[in-house]
This record gives structure tokens, sequence and C-alpha cells, in this order.
């Protein structure tokens, strides 16, 4: 997407009019109000400053400067800020609003306040009153209302559109009763379409967060700039993830703000340092030969006991013809082949061959004889440090009008944010608060240079969205992939024993249960045996020998150093660990 | 098999023909030097409530632990060298048996000391034999909405292995939140988008400077959905309120006016309904009509602001009221009784 030079700063201000004119007319409302007289009063002039474009941006260079440039960003929207409640028949919406001329004129979202609610508004300085409809676009989500009055602080809607993916963004609005929230993130991609929903056409995706009530609410980059309108939650009909969409600002003036204006306003705009999104964008350059978007070919009736996710999903390219996915999409009762789709566009079918319980990965394997299969550049998950800036990936945005042949690729890697949590967790994965979605399940975390750690992956069943995931180092991959090349499932070990509650212990954990017919009994392990160690590591608790279990396979044997609950005798126990048992 | 020690021989680390760009985001080597510094202080810590395990020399006959006793994990902070640990109320409240696992490996018993129950606050000690890792207590007044905050704890006890704590980056999404829904009120509290999950609860929240701001206790759960992206922390200024008491032991009351009040018109702060014979505002001379503006020093534009101030002050603090009356304009100290959370229409924390 083309840069664009000149992009103006947030201020706000009164701006001149041009005299009184008819405004134009919504659509669809129903309801045909003549705005014009009231727009065209004059208003008071207050402009804060446009700043010097020829200035060359920086990128902070430190945390500290990034966090002044946010703070003093938002504290420039916040006085603009107003909470709408709207109330339509029965039905009783609340949301977002804010101020974008000093004559009382408020952007907010179709959905929320319409030409048939009647809206009340709560304003920064504690003033509630009665707003009025004054002209919308259902179709792209944006309304426009009037409250009476003036010298309202205002906030001034970017008209460039060339917001990257990598750019942070913050959103400011109201959710649920708080007046205004604030939250972070980076675009994961725009101008890409997702399954469904209301902004077909205006895809503006980012993680941060989006809550109920933020619907209307701004999103402003760390410079102040105004660059989206926070639309309703949406959720993916493909991947059934929960999509935070912004209506980009080029619609706004498009759809709304040269209607009312009458044309077209050169706006200077706060310059953005390349910064963030250039290094996206060489990542994603990077990793996306990488990156597969897997297409589940269903058999005609999916419709089983569990609702699946029709897909696409995201896979991640671990060796020559050979995708690692995650399991609980792409294993799915009801898919019957799979085709798989690259970043050259190429599509090629493929088979599924082992999957790898522990981790919820599955390898699909695709025949393509001479093919040249990219190799990743590793990152060593030992290198990473928590709090480390880190990547997860997305393959399944898709351009809009579905992308010229020949011309841009299909598949296009979108980034997702994150630091690294914790190191060293279970099955030695790397935790990170990147945001879990089926989207992004199956494909690779990088770092922000796009250097691969490995697979990311949940090992908490299927949350997602939690800021809570897990990646498998790319180390502790590749051994599994011969065995899953077989056609082999490596089950989830299994020891066939419950623990107490621990408490106030020296070390060990009590056995309180013994499943019978399991690798623990067979061991002749009884309850109220102590266990002091496995494989001569400590064990303080139960989750830390279940992790130790963990990092073994079924079939793997593990000897575990106990105290006898009968006698006191300690001893040496060796134990074949199983698959465990189906549900 | 192929655990931790796979990872030589397969690093293909840094192409030469793609020279990196310079780092667009300061934060990943300054963040990691900051986690790297500050998470010393942050613990795990494993509760175990109804019957506690007994010692190693159980025998079946003995009393193997019941049914009854269940564990869970959460999340501390060491506030002093000494071995003071914050978390939250409902983290230790009911606990039999507190174990505090530090992230340099080491597990200590916890003892409750005292706590806020309303506030969800709990102060737990443990017994070190030197000196251990605290992070400062932060002045949370002075945080502006959109400053950078790092959360740590232990969610999904995803730290109980080895006590090194998991790290999540949000910002400070909003200031002075009240909610009060639940057994809990988080008043003046900060709101949060860090990544805040079942485990995090009682895990401290900190600033750039790496001082304690505020002990993350509770989220907004969404459709199931855990980490909707608004927690709350209560504030460190709160902290630093109920502290001292919390240290002398026993349970902490929160303060009242002993007074109702109402919205004054158009955001001109909170209007005196009732004021109970007997109670703080009684007899600090306060009068139904009063008008009050500011507590403390913090402005009140309404009777839920007025909730919001007085939730951070303990019974029997004083505190400064200033109020119009009439034309006339006053100032009064108030010694605030011990308020008594009801289960009044307006919720638990109507009455005050």
């Amino acid at each position: 997407m083309a840069a664009e030079v000149g992009r103006p700063v947030i201020v706000m201000r009164g701006r001149p009019t041009r005299g009184a004119r008819s405004a134009k007319i919504s659509r669809s409302s129903g309801r045909h109000e003549v705005v014009g007289p009231a727009l065209a009063a004059l208003t008071a002039l207050f402009v804060l400053g446009v700043r010097a474009e020829s200035a060359a941006p920086t990128e902070p260079a430190t945390l500290a400067e990034f966090q002044s440039n946010l703070r003093a960003s938002v504290s420039r929207l916040l006085p603009a800020l107003v909470k709408i409640r709207a109330v339509a028949g029965t039905n009783q919406t609340r949301g977002t609003a804010f101020f974008v001329r000093a004559d009382g004129l408020l952007l907010a979202n179709y959905r929320v306040a319409n030409a048939g609610s009647d809206i009340e508004v709560f304003l920064a300085d504690g003033r509630r009153m009665k707003a009025e409809y004054v002209i919308g676009d259902p179709e792209h989500d944006l309304a426009v209302l009037k409250v009476p009055g003036e010298g309202y602080p205002c906030v001034t809607i970017d008209r460039a559109a060339d917001t990257r993916p990598g750019d942070w963004v913050a959103v400011v609005g109201n959710p649920f009763d708080h007046w205004g929230s604030v939250t972070l993130g980076i675009v994961n991609a725009v101008d890409r379409l997702q399954g469904s929903g209301v902004y077909r056409d205006v895809a503006l995706v980012m993680d941060a967060s989006i809550n109920p009530g933020v619907e209307g609410g701004v999103v402003v980059d760390p410079r102040g700039n105004v660059v989206g309108i926070a639309g309703q939650l949406q959720f993916d009909d493909r991947t059934r993830d929960e999509i935070h969409f912004a209506i980009p600002t080029r619609v706004w003036h498009a759809r709304i703000w040269e209607r009312i204006e009458g044309g077209p306003r050169a706006e200077g705009r706060t310059p953005l340092p390349e910064g963030l999104p250039a290094q996206v964008r060489a990542a994603s350059a990077r990793v996306a030969p990488l990156l597969v978007r897997i297409h589940p070919k269903w058999k005609e009736a999916r419709w089983g006991l569990v609702d699946p996710i029709p897909g696409p999903y995201t896979g991640t390219i671990v060796g020559p013809g050979e995708i690692l996915g995650w399991s609980p999409t792409i294993r799915a009762d009801g898919i019957e082949g799979y085709e798989v789709e690259f970043s050259d566009g190429t599509r090629l079918s493929a088979q599924r061959k082992g999957t790898d319980e522990r981790r919820d990965l599955t390898l699909l394997v695709c025949e393509a004889a001479g093919r040249d299969w990219p190799r990743a550049e590793i990152l060593d998950a030992q290198m990473l440090r928590p709090g480390q800036a880190v990547l997860s990936w997305s393959t399944t945005f898709e351009p809009l009008g579905g992308g010229p042949p020949g011309g841009e690729p299909r598949v296009v890697a979108s980034p997702f944010f994150g630091i690294v949590s914790g190191l060293r967790r279970q099955q030695n994965a790397v935790q990170t608060d990147a945001p879990f979605l089926f989207c992004t399940a199956g494909g690779p975390l990088t770092d922000l240079d796009g250097r691969v750690i490995g697979v990311f992956t949940q090992l908490f069943g299927q949350m997602t969205q939690a800021g809570v995931a897990f990646t498998i180092p790319w180390a502790d991959l590749l051994p599994t992939l011969p065995l899953l090349r077989e056609g082999r499932d490596l089950g989830v070990p299994y020891l066939g024993a419950a623990f107490a509650p621990s408490g106030l212990s020296q070390g060990g954990v009590l056995l309180t249960k013994v499943m019978p017919d399991s690798p623990a009994a067979e061991a002749a392990l009884e309850p109220a045996d102590l266990i002091l160690s496995c494989d001569g590591h400590p064990i303080r608790n139960a989750t830390q020998l279940a992790k130790l279990i963990q990092e073994h396979l079924p079939d793997d044997r593990v000897t575990l150093t106990i105290e006898k609950g009968r006698t006191g005798e300690r001893i040496d126990v060796p134990v074949t660990l199983r698959a465990r048992p189906g549900e | 098999m192929f655990l931790v020690l796979s990872v030589v021989g397969v690093l293909v680390v840094g192409a030469a023909d793609d020279p990196p760009a310079p780092p667009a985001w300061p934060g990943s080597e300054e963040l990691a030097a900051f986690v790297e510094r500050i998470h010393p202080a942050v613990v795990s810590i494993e509760m175990v409530f109804g019957r506690p395990r007994m010692g190693s020399g159980l025998r079946p006959e003995d009393d193997v632990p019941q049914a009854g006793a269940t564990s869970s994990a959460a999340s501390g902070v060491l506030i002093s060298a000494s071995g003071e640990v914050l978390t939250n109320w409902h983290v230790v409240g009911e606990a039999t048996a507190i174990e505090v696992g530090l992230p340099d490996g080491r597990i200590f018993a916890g003892e409750r000391v005292g706590g806020d129950p309303l506030g969800d606050l709990a102060l737990v000690r443990i017994r070190p034999p030197g000196p251990v890792p605290f992070a400062p207590l932060g002045d949370s007044d002075r945080l502006a909405v959109g400053d950078l905050a790092v959360a740590m704890g232990n969610p999904w006890n995803s730290a109980l292995t080895d006590f090194r704590p998991s790290v999540s980056l949000g910002i400070v999404s909003g200031l002075h939140r009240m909610d009060d829904k639940g057994e809990y009120i988080y008043g003046d509290s900060i709101q949060t988008d860090a990544a805040l999950n079942p485990g995090n609860s009682g895990g401290p929240l900190f600033n750039l400077r790496g001082e304690l701001i505020g002990i993350n206790g509770k989220i907004h759960v969404r459709r199931g959905r855990m980490n909707s992206g608004i927690g709350y922390a209560i504030s460190a200024n709160q902290i630093r309120n109920f502290l001292p008491d919390m240290r002398k032991g026993g349970v902490v009351r929160h303060g009242t006016l002993g007074a109702q009040a109402e919205d004054a018109f158009e955001g001109r702060g909170a209007l005196l309904t009732e004021v109970a014979v007997g109670g703080a505002a009684a007899a600090a001379g306060l009068q139904v009509g009063d008008r009050i503006v500011e507590l403390h020093g913090r402005p009140v534009r309404s009777a839920a602001d007025l909730r919001n101030v007085l939730s951070v002050f303990p019974a029997g603090w004083r505190v400064l009221v200033r109020f119009a009356r009439g034309e006339e304009a006053g100032e009064q100290p108030v010694t605030l009784g011990v308020f008594v959370p009801t289960e009044s229409p307006e919720g638990p924390s109507g009455g005050r």
C-alpha cells in the first residue's frame, strides 16, 4: 500500500465553516433531516497546531518515550469522548461517540444510534443531554449525531488510508459501564476480508481489545492520528474468531464527512516513522513462504455433535512437503481431505498423517516432487528472554476482491503482537500473551525479524483469546516429525494416578488414587505413596510431576523415587507410561 | 526423551542478505531487562482448602487427605525484604495452608497476617532465612491512561513448575474504576488490558519504573472468554492506606461517612440525602442537603464518585471533606466509621 506523506495531527479545535448549506440526507433512515443552518454556526478557532511535515519521524528510543507519546495521544482525545445510550422501542444500546466539530457534531456507530432511536449522551464534563441523529451510513456502520451548543473539544479524523499492519493502535471507548477506556494493540490486517459480518469491504483488523460499548470509539496511532472507528464485535464465519474491526477513516471521509463538508479537505498529518510496520513487513516477507492456508474438504454433512470450525486454517511448513497444523481444527470429524495453499499461489492436496496429542499438532504431507521447499530461519528458544516481543501469524485474512491473478499472493501473513511471558513451560514450551485464535493456531511464532521460534498452540484445550498460549520450540518439534510422518499418533503419556493437593510440603506429592489397569497400578504404586522424584528431578507438586511426565511419549519408561506409605521405605520404581485412554 | 536438550545443531540464525532494521519497538531489550530485574519479587502461591495434607510419615490407616480438600494456585508479590507478600483475599482468605514459591525455586510456608476481605487484599508472611527481593510500592495517583503496564503472575498455574512468573504487557486502560459486582468492592481501581487469567489473582501490576502500582484481582469474563481485555487491579495507594492495619494483624474494615447521597445537579457533587444519627458524618456536623465536592483532595462530582473515593480508606481514618451548604463552602475533617456491607438494592456497598 502506498505510503502517504502528509498526515494531520489530532487537534482539538473548532474549525471555520463555509457558510450555510443543506446537509445530505441519510439514505435509508426514513428520517430526512436538514441540518444545514445548525451545522453552519460559526465556532471559535483554537487550532493547537499542525506539526511540521518536514521533520523526519523517529521511533521512540525507549519505552518511556513510547509511553509518553501514547499518553499524550490519549489525553488529547478524552475530552472529546462521549458515552451514548440509545433506546429504540424496548431495545437499549450503549456505545461511544466523539465530537468531530465544535458545534456539537458527533461521530458514532449506526448500529448504536440511528434515526429510530432516542439518544442520550454523557459528556466528559459530567453533562448529559439529548442528541439527534443527523445522517448515517448503515452499510459502513457510521452515523453523525448532533447536540446543541458550541465550543466542544473535538477530534480531527484522519483522511489518509495508509494504516499498515504493524502500526501501533490504541482504541478509546466506553466498554460496559466505563467511561474512557483505552486498549493497545497492533494493526493485523488492512483491506482484508474475514468471513462475514458487517465490515466486509472495509476491514481494518487489530488485536487491541474491544468490548461491548466501545463501538463508535476511535482508533488512534501513537502520534495521535485517528486512523479508524471501532466497529462491533464480529465473529468470523470461517474461523469463529472474535475479530476486532475498525472502519478506516477514509470510509468516514468518503461516505460521511465529505457530504457534510461539501468536499474533501486537505489535512496535515503527523508523519509516522516506518519503524514497526517496516520491520513487520520484512518479517512478513521472510515468514510468508513458510506459511500455508489449509482448506479442509468437508463431507457433505458436517454437522456433528461438536460444531467444527469451517476453515481455512493456518499451517506451518516444517520440512519438505511437511506441514503442521492445529489438531482441534484440522482433525475435525467430517474433514475428508485438505488442500494447502502456498504464498506463491500454488495449491496442493495434502494427506493427514500423525497427530501429537500432547501438543495438539497434526502433520499434513503434500507430494510435490521438484518443489523448492523453504527452510525456516530458526531462533533458538533458549535465546529468548521473557518480555521480548514476538509475533504470531495468520493466513486466513483475504485481500478484498480475492486478489488479482499473478498479482499479490492470496496468502498473506498477518501479524499479531505479544511478548514472551515465560520459558520452559510444559513440554519446554514458550509462553506468550500474543492472542491465541483459531486463525493463528498452527502458525509459527516468530520474533520481530520473522525468525521462527516454533509452532503456536494451546496446551489448555481450545481456549482462544486467553492471553496465555504456548509455542513448541522448533528443536522440540523436529524429533517427532519422522514419527508423525509414519502416521503415528503420539498420545498423551499417562501414569494413572491422582494426587492430594499439596501444601506445606518439604517435597514430594502424595498419591491418593491409583486407576485400575494403569501404568501406576502395574508398577504397584498405592495410595499414600509419596512420589519424591521423577528421573532424578525432585518433585514439589503434582503440576511439576505432570510436566515431567508430559515430556515423555507413551511407552517411555520413567523412574519414580517413592516413599512407600505402608513401610516408609524409599525405593526406585520403574514405570512404563502408556497413552491416556480415550474418553 | 527429547526434552530440553535437543536444541543444538539446527540453528540457522541470521541470514546475511537481509540486514535487520533498527529496533522499531524499543520494548524487546528494555522489557526483557525489566523482567529480569523485577520478576524475583513475584511469587506463586499454592493454597489448600479443607484439610491440609499430613507429613510424609503417613500410613494408609492414617488420615489420607479427604476428598473435600482441594488446592489451587495463584500469585503474589513480595513487598519487603523480610518476606511480606501481598495477594488477594480471595486467594488466601479461606486457605488452610499456604505455600509460597519464589522464582529462585525456594518454597516457604505462608502465614496469613491480615487482610481486607471487602477490598480483596491480604498480607501473607513467609520467613526466609535472609532478605528477599521485593517490589517497591508506587504512587498510583501518578498514573495516566495509556501508561504501559506489566502484569506478572501464575495464570493457569503455568508458573508452578519453577515459580518463574508469566509476564504480560498492556496499558492502563482506565483509572478510578468501581466494580462492586460480586463479593468484593474494587473501588478506585486500575483497569488494564494486560492479559489476566485465572491464577493471575494476587499478582502485581507494575509501571515502567518497576514499581508496584496494583494487585491484579478481577477480570471481566465475557461469553466464557477469560481474558476479554478488561482486568482490574487494586491500586497501590489503596494498599498503602490499608497496609499499616493489615500488618497489625486481623481484618481491616472499610470506612464510611454514615450518610446516603445522590447525584447533585449536573455533576456538581454528591448531595447528602440521609445522615445517620451517630454516624461519622453526623459527628462531624454534616447535614442533609450538604453537597460534598471533594474528599481528601479528590474531586467528587457524583454520588458514585463519593463512593469510589471513600472505598480506598479504612475505618477510623480522618479525611477532609469539602462541601457546599447553600451558598457557603465548608471544610470538615471526618473520622470514618465502620462500613457494614448490606444487601440493599443498590448492591453490597449501598448505604455508605
